[in-house]
């Protein structure tokens, strides 16, 4: 209300008096847009002009100049190609917690073992090494390790390991929902997936990408309709798995088989967790709008 | 500003032309005028130690050559000796070994002799002497012997004069291998070990301390008080992977004269360069006392140190810049330090006010840098500097100075 304009002093008042102009702006806007819309089904290039011309002013539209995106160099593509060294083979991960975990890190094993195909699950036991570990799953062929870390009774961490030379990758693990959770969750098969990978666009978005696309076979059964959907926004990596159904022949619809999680990327290092290659600081929390993957 | 760097990823070679302020990673700033890869042979092959003749240079690969090449403009191999490492060698130490990934031999040290003769040391103890003959562009091995594995530094002595037999010394260590000196004669017939260090003695929970030697670096002999001739007189400084400061004097004893852990939590360190007025063309030090020096070393997260010789810290270099382990620092003569990381970012940096000049994308995690050329100016600005500086010395400038100098001086109001 404008400061000119007397103030009501009864509140029912003013409240109604308040709602009638916002319903009545509101009518508006929503004729304007019916016009609108009747305008550019007639002209379709009305539409396109005005989205050219509107674009919003989001944070990632205004992220922080970074010289590695858009750059293709060969020296890059055969440094991201060592995460694919197993001769055409196809992935063979080993599942693991962090040493003394608790019944939560063993639910959420649970649920990786049916999303990662090939996937062998091994107790943590004391007494062993990381190097141990390395060590034996490089003898039989393992590609690559996956550990859950546990802490606090809640599982907080993920971290990736390729064999038999790394690099090593770290997430955070954060917005965990249980399939059960779910509204209208379907149940999913043993087939392999498709990947989807939105916005990996810097060289350490493009290292990270290549690590979840050289854990999945490259050959999906499509005849399962499964995605698996890894989309980056603002650094945080949503993970989502639906399946699609084919509702006619133009209308497809999801179904979500769950579970939901976030990933967050840590720390990247080379070898098996030796030197790192970057890691997050809380500092880079202060600059909103740069981002690194 | 001219560098030569290699990179890790995809085994370039990339010759960057730069100037003061050049910073790739800010759309807005002074971009680099070139940035060219001039030799890719894969990661495998990549670069680990450039050493620079001139317009040559001798390049030890990852696979285990090492060639002479000549480079103005145009890359061009002249000569290379094949087959100088050996990963087998380094098999019985993994086991052992507290790096988890197989150890594979790579090129540690590659510095040069009296004569044209060049000094090889690998991981896995080689020692090899090769010949380099500027005149028709050739290379050969001329010797080869073994030491004591794993190493993971070698460093040659180049205080000549005090050699006056005219054999060479070099110091070596490891992983588990202590600090070991190592005569060669001067027509390299025979190599042997002339002096060892020893362990520090056990800790206050009367536990064994862990040896892991990584860099280090010579002093001048001891001139200063009483020199024991009976005794070799050798002085240097050693950093280890167990975040240690060593300063060792052979006259001393074969134990440290200072042991100084640099970090609580033993954050390894991995490179040392010497900060000081003066230093030989090896890096070593031109001085006989451990004083009025600094040490330059990284660990391997983020952080280039300056400490001084006495373990107290100086400085952060490019402090919440660099993102990824430096994997190569080095002080230049002309006063630059060049630093290259798993950031894939080449830096240089000013070695007396610690400023950063140049920051510049290579896109790939860098293993060597080498200054071509020292000059602060790109070749543009120079020429645009250069020009101004043609028009001043024009005659009507001249006699226009003139004129202004004949004028009476106006009169300083009082």
């Amino acid at each position: 209300m404008g400061a000119e304009e007397p103030k009501i002093k009864n509140k029912m008042l003013r409240q109604q008096i308040f709602a009638d102009l916002k319903d009545q702006k509101n009518k508006q806007r929503h004729k304007m847009r019916a016009q609108r819309a009747k305008e550019e089904k007639d002209d379709p290039n009305a539409k396109e002009k005005r989205l050219k011309e509107n674009v919003p002013k989001t944070i990632e539209g205004m992220r922080v100049y970074d010289e590695t995106i858009g750059q293709k160099d060969e020296a890059d593509e055969e440094d991201l190609m060592q995460l694919f060294n197993n001769n055409g083979e196809p992935p063979k991960i080993l599942l693991t917690t962090s040493i003394n975990a608790k019944r939560n890190a063993y639910e959420f094993a649970n649920v990786l073992i049916e999303i990662f195909p090939n996937v062998t699950f091994v107790k943590r036991k004391f007494g062993l090494t990381m190097k141990d570990i390395v060590d034996a799953c490089s003898k039989r062929n393992f590609t690559d390790i996956i550990i859950i870390n546990e802490n606090k009774k809640k599982v907080t961490g993920l971290s990736f390991i390729h064999l038999p030379d790394g690099p090593s990758f770290y997430f955070k693990v954060s917005s965990y929902v249980d399939v059960k959770k779910i509204v209208g969750h379907g149940r999913p098969t043993s087939h392999i997936p498709e990947l989807i990978l939105n916005n990996f666009n810097t060289r350490l978005g493009k290292t990270v990408g290549t690590l979840f696309q050289s854990i999945f076979p490259k050959n999906p059964d499509f005849e399962g309709r499964q995605v698996i959907t890894l989309h980056n926004q603002r650094d945080y990596i949503f993970f989502r798995r639906h399946r699609y159904v084919f509702e006619n022949e133009k209308k497809v619809g999801l179904q979500e088989l769950g579970p939901q999680f976030t990933l967050k990327l840590r720390r990247l290092q080379r070898g098996i967790k030796e030197e790192t290659e970057w890691e997050y600081r809380p500092e880079m929390d202060k600059e909103k709008k740069k981002f690194y993957l | 500003m001219r560098l030569l760097i290699s990179c890790v990823d995809g085994g370039s070679l990339k010759e960057a032309v730069c100037g003061v302020g050049t910073d790739s990673s800010v759309q807005n700033a002074l971009q680099p005028l070139k940035l060219e890869s001039i030799n890719s042979e894969g990661t495998g092959n990549c670069v680990d130690i450039i050493h620079g003749l001139d317009n040559k240079f001798l390049l030890a690969r990852r696979n285990g050559n090492v060639e002479l090449v000549h480079f103005v403009e145009k890359y061009e191999l002249k000569d290379k000796v094949t087959n100088l490492l050996n990963d087998s060698r380094l098999d019985p130490f993994y086991a052992r070994s507290k790096r988890r990934v197989k150890l594979r031999d790579g090129f540690i040290m590659l510095q040069p002799l009296r004569n044209g003769n060049f000094l090889v040391v690998t991981k896995s103890g080689l020692v090899h002497v090769l010949k380099v003959n500027q005149d028709d562009d050739s290379i050969v091995k001329l010797k080869t012997w073994e030491v004591k594995a794993p190493l993971d530094f070698a460093q040659l002595c180049d205080n000549w004069d005090a050699q006056s037999n005219g054999n060479y010394v070099f110091g070596y260590g490891g992983e588990e291998n202590q600090i070991k000196l190592v005569e060669i004669d001067a027509d390299f017939g025979n190599l042997r070990q002339i002096w060892e260090a020893k362990n520090v003695k056990n800790d206050r929970l009367d536990m064994r301390v862990p040896v892991w030697p990584t860099a280090m670096k010579f002093l001048q002999p001891k001139r200063s008080g009483t020199v024991d001739k009976t005794k070799l007189n050798f002085q240097f400084v050693v950093i280890t992977h167990w975040s240690h400061l060593a300063h060792y004097s052979t006259q001393y004893g074969k134990r440290p004269v200072l042991y100084k852990q640099l970090f609580e939590n033993r954050e390894p360190l991995e490179q040392l360069e010497i900060d000081a007025d003066a230093t030989t063309s090896l890096g070593n030090i031109s001085t006989d006392r451990f004083e009025k020096f600094a040490i330059i070393t990284t660990d391997t997260k983020k952080n280039v140190y300056k400490y001084d010789i006495s373990g107290r810290l100086l400085v952060k270099l490019g402090n919440g810049d660099i993102s990824g382990a430096v994997s190569f620092v080095k002080k230049v003569d002309s006063g630059y330090i060049l630093q290259g990381g798993l950031d894939r970012y080449a830096r240089v940096f000013d070695a007396s006010t610690g400023e950063r000049l140049v920051k510049i994308y290579t896109g790939g995690s860098t293993n060597c840098m080498v200054l071509l050329d020292g000059d602060r100016l790109d070749p543009a600005q120079r020429e645009k500097k250069e020009s101004k500086r043609k028009l001043a010395d024009d005659e009507e400038d001249a006699e226009r100075l003139w004129d202004q100098l004949n004028k009476k001086p106006k009169k300083a109001k009082k």
